[in-house]
């Protein structure tokens, strides 16, 4: 592993008109590691995952990024397109078909599923849908938040492998959620957001 | 840093698809154009026809252009899918532009090729459908501009239908304005140059600049 940091978040803070979110967050993250953000809801986490990404304006504190990081963003919502097809939507991200199918697969979205329109599809496969596009994505450092919503204890476990699996080959993440990831502790981190 | 992303070509085609797959919604201005723009040769005079026709044909797809725009950026604001736009490796600005050169392929070019059948139900010369068609071939990009920051201004609004007319009525006048001036100088037999250039003007300035408002103004609404 190395020790070389790919996002440096210095002394982050974020407020809702007088509302006072978090102050002063502060953490590094370096490949191989997995950042695991819990705390009680409306305890910033979105908010914190927001900053990071960059679809929120920083109103106080740091966030540098390694030259080399590439990000991929999976929101509190999925991002994809309800008329088109789970591989229609991946195709954007990636124009393999076989890449987008193999992801869904692995995922465990039946080949059955993957040309339906997502609107015909549950919850759970639509988050699966977004997920394969964050794996399709091929970033170093997966911004996650709550990626566990409405999945089956099947995907939950896939999922969990997923991001061992690219913590091992030298990736990172953040990962807002209620759920406990099971991960070895080389690495898994952990931030409560009070 | 660099963001995972797609190509500009893929993001056009992304578009194109979505809007094929929402044809129904895709076909409205189009047949709001037809039916609105066919009421006014039977309310009219036929002797008042031809006079008419630059004036409700312009005015009726300005309205159709707005109708068009309520949807252009909402669903992508609803669904999250802004959130990957903007976290792309393209500028969201550029990203913009390509949405809106899609919108313009599926709602406006199907008025143009309907635009003969209209000047048949308006007797109009065709060289009047002929200027009239290049006004609003210079026109479009404009109005497409102005809705478009309007649109992203009322992306995450309940009521952002009405507040995007509202807001682009007024702002749109001035195309209109000189789109008319060019058909009224050529019925008259005069040079509409001038009228053309600053229209032509307003366009390229408004595919230029409109997108990177656009941007900005979705990136606040975010916010």
């Amino acid at each position: 592993m190395t020790s070389r940091y790919l996002l440096k978040v210095e002394n982050l803070g974020h407020s809702y008109g007088a509302a006072q979110i978090f102050t002063r967050v502060s953490f590094s993250l370096a490949a191989g590691e997995v950042l695991q953000v819990t705390g009680r809801n409306g305890s910033g986490k979105t908010t914190l995952l927001r900053l990071l990404a960059g679809t929120k304006p920083r109103e106080s504190g740091h966030v540098t990024w390694d030259e080399d990081a590439t990000r991929a963003v999976l929101g509190h919502k999925n991002g994809i397109k309800a008329e088109l097809s789970a591989i229609e939507n991946l195709s954007l991200y990636a124009p393999d078909r076989r890449s987008c199918m193999e992801a869904l697969e692995l995922l465990g979205l039946e080949r059955a599923h993957h040309k339906k329109p997502c609107y015909m599809l549950s919850a759970g496969q639509q988050r699966k849908t977004a997920l394969a596009r964050v794996m399709l994505a091929k970033a170093n450092v997966w911004l996650l938040d709550e990626p566990f919503t409405a999945l089956d204890a099947r995907a939950h476990e896939t999922v969990t492998e997923l991001l061992a699996r690219h913590a091992k080959n030298g990736g990172a993440a953040v990962v807002a959620t209620h759920d406990r990831l099971d991960l070895d502790a080389f690495t898994l981190r952990e931030m409560v957001m009070s | 840093m660099t963001e995972n992303g797609f190509t500009l070509r893929r993001y056009f085609f992304f578009c194109l698809r979505l809007l094929f797959r929402q044809r129904r919604d895709v076909a409205l201005p189009l047949f709001f154009f037809l039916l609105v723009s066919s009421l006014f040769p039977l309310a009219f005079a036929n002797h008042a026809v031809p006079l008419l026709a630059p004036a409700a044909l312009w005015i009726t797809l300005l309205l159709s252009v707005l109708l068009s725009l309520d949807n252009l950026f909402r669903e992508d604001v609803e669904d999250g899918f802004m959130e990957q736009l903007m976290t792309a490796r393209q500028p969201l600005g550029l990203l913009v532009a390509v949405k809106m050169l899609a919108h313009w392929i599926a709602y406006i070019l199907p008025i143009f090729i309907c635009l003969p059948l209209t000047g048949l139900w308006y007797a109009m010369p065709s060289d009047t459908l002929f200027v009239l068609a290049l006004s609003l071939l210079l026109g479009t990009p404009t109005l497409l501009a102005l809705g478009g920051l309007a649109a992203a201004l009322a992306a995450g609004l309940k009521q952002g239908g009405t507040l995007l007319i509202l807001v682009t009525l007024p702002l749109a006048t001035p195309v209109l304005l000189f789109g008319l001036t060019m058909v009224d100088m050529s019925q008259n037999g005069l040079s509409y140059a001038a009228a053309r250039d600053f229209l032509a003007a307003m366009a390229v300035v408004s595919v230029g600049v409109g997108p990177l408002v656009t941007a900005a103004a979705l990136r606040i609404g975010m916010d």
